[in-house]
């Protein structure tokens, strides 16, 4: 890989030759990306070597919440849901994989994840890691288990920006 | 729920039964069948949709978990490795 370049999603990039070899995330980005940045549900953001997308990241908002209903809640619980800044989608074309390109996508979603976080305060960061393999990828970067929610991982901003070499 | 022009289609065949269950139904919510169809079929794309951005957890679980999210930030080793890594420079 040459040079790699890091670019905001945009209807002009030919996304259609994209193959991870996990098929979910091969057709979310082919068929739905644009159309979910368009309707701010999520963000994506392209790895370009050449013409072509080596990979891919999105990220939208999401939350933590106890299951009680409000009223329910005990004595010095936090009352509100926790928001979470969420790394849904994270991938590698079959052609650029094993060459630390995913970990070195991870860590520029991570500093979007803090800017973000410095516009408007976010506590976490989590990750929806697709199978065990990508959360035990995760796992390896120093995230933790999200208790109760299998393949969710998470990490405070806190951390991410204090561990900033 | 969505405000926009509705510029797309979507096609669905369906049998004898679902489209009797189907027109019954917006019947007695006083809906055409396409705004059944619509308002059913939006409400639980968005709930999927919640289920994976919205995560939760028992009381007790949460508790201890945002108790903890008040514990002092502290560099992360493996983090520090991760972010050391080389740069993918925004274009």
């Amino acid at each position: 890989m040459s040079d790699p370049s890091l670019v905001a999603l945009s209807a002009e990039h030919d996304l259609s030759g994209f193959d991870c070899g996990t098929p979910e995330l091969d057709r979310w980005l082919i068929d739905h990306a644009l159309a979910s940045q368009k309707a701010d549900l999520a963000r994506t953001y392209l790895v370009l070597d050449g013409g072509s997308v080596a990979a891919y990241v999105s990220l939208t908002t999401g939350s933590i919440r106890p299951e009680a209903a409000p009223k329910r809640y005990a004595r010095g619980m936090p009352r509100y849901p926790i928001p979470t800044i969420l790394i849904a989608r994270l991938a590698v074309d079959r052609r650029h994989q094993r060459q630390r390109l995913g970990s070195r996508l991870l860590a520029e979603a991570l500093r979007l994840a803090v800017a973000a976080s410095d516009t408007a305060a976010t506590r976490l960061v989590v990750v929806d890691a697709i199978d065990d393999r990508a959360a035990a990828f995760y796992r390896r970067w120093g995230f933790i288990d999200v208790p109760e929610n299998p393949n969710r991982l998470f990490r405070k901003i806190g951390d991410i920006r204090n561990s900033s070499p | 729920m969505s405000t926009g022009i509705r510029s797309r289609r979507i096609d669905v065949r369906v049998t004898v039964e679902q489209d009797a269950v189907i027109r019954e139904a917006a019947a007695a919510a006083g809906q055409t069948v396409s705004a059944f169809l619509l308002s059913a079929a939006e409400g639980r794309a968005r709930a999927v949709l919640d289920e994976r951005r919205h995560l939760v957890m028992s009381d007790r679980a949460f508790a201890a978990f945002a108790a903890a999210l008040d514990d002092p930030s502290e560099p992360v080793p493996a983090l520090g490795e991760l972010l050391s890594l080389p740069r993918i420079h925004r274009r």
